[in-house]
């Protein structure tokens, strides 16, 4: 794994959806490189960001009713 | 729009609940997250509503068709996704399957950055700095197949193969569409927050004023040309 490599699959090493054995490559190259320890270390905080900033709406009172309403 | 569905057949088996009740009572709590990509696909309150009030119906008519016990979220999230794009999607947009070397990679350019500026991290700034709007400015530019797999991942938490479940394509586009999406987005953020100032030497203090403010947007024209980030 280069940086590259990192760079390419940096999301799928975040999100836990590597192999194992693909993730240790990754681990083991961000171990000995300071570019990419710290590419993950913003990744991980920029997709943090992300996901607790979205904001989350609630369903319209009125639309749970009216779906409530509607079926049968 | 027609307003009731036709109901499958209810066979009440004496002592046994006709399996509607059991319908209400498994789907109604998923309410508030179809509404939330519902918006996010819409732009639109109205619609949002409309497309979930549909999605619910379909659900009920093809109620049968669900296999008790399989991934019933995934299930709704596939039929609001199909009457999505079949009565709501205003334009085609074809997601650009190309390779990854295309987008423009913020960090590097972050990076960069403090050389040229001689900070410890352009990066903890730039994210100290993202307000609400820009974040929701962002997203709303995003091309639909892409927003839409950002909401899955990022809003829902589904897994990648969920994903590919509810859009009906391969893990493998799932990964590179959602790689596509999130460079997208951050080199949207980016590009706000140094509308911002903030790469000018702008005091984030300043900034982190605006930051309480609602991030309830007003509904935006969907019509309207999304600011080309291609």
């Amino acid at each position: 794994m280069d940086c590259n490599g990192v760079r390419k699959s940096i999301f799928l090493f975040i999100d836990q959806e590597m192999d194992r054995q693909a993730a240790r490559r990754l681990e083991r190259h961000v171990a000995d490189c300071p570019h990419c320890s710290r590419r993950r270390d913003y990744t991980q905080r920029w997709l943090l960001l992300v996901r607790q900033r979205m904001v989350r709406l609630p369903a319209p009172l009125a639309l749970r009713r009216r779906i409530l309403e509607l079926l049968p | 729009m027609n307003a009731m569905a036709v109901a499958p057949q209810q066979q009440a088996v004496p002592g046994d609940q006709p399996r509607s009740w059991n319908f209400e009572s498994i789907t109604i709590p998923f309410v508030d997250a179809l509404y939330n990509t519902a918006y996010r696909m819409t732009r639109n309150a109205q619609d949002a509503e409309d497309l979930v009030q549909e999605t619910y119906l379909k659900a009920y008519k093809y109620y049968d068709k669900f296999e008790e016990g399989t991934n019933l979220k995934a299930w709704l999230f596939k039929i609001l996704k199909n009457t999505f794009i079949n009565s709501y999607r205003k334009k085609q947009q074809a997601p650009l399957e190309s390779d990854f070397a295309e987008i423009e990679d913020s960090f590097e350019s972050l990076v960069r950055d403090d050389v040229a500026r001689k900070i410890k991290s352009p990066e903890e700034e730039f994210l100290a700095n993202v307000l609400d709007e820009d974040l929701q400015r962002a997203l709303d530019d995003l091309p639909d197949d892409f927003r839409m797999v950002l909401m899955l991942a990022d809003l829902e938490s589904f897994s990648y193969k969920e994903i590919a479940e509810i859009l009906d394509v391969p893990v493998g586009t799932v990964m590179s569409r959602l790689y596509r999406a999130r460079r997208l987005l951050e080199s949207a953020m980016l590009t706000y927050a140094k509308n911002h100032g903030y790469l000018r030497g702008g005091a984030p203090t300043k900034m982190r004023s605006k930051r309480g403010k609602s991030a309830a947007t007003p509904d935006s024209d969907p019509t309207e040309d999304a600011e080309a980030i291609h």
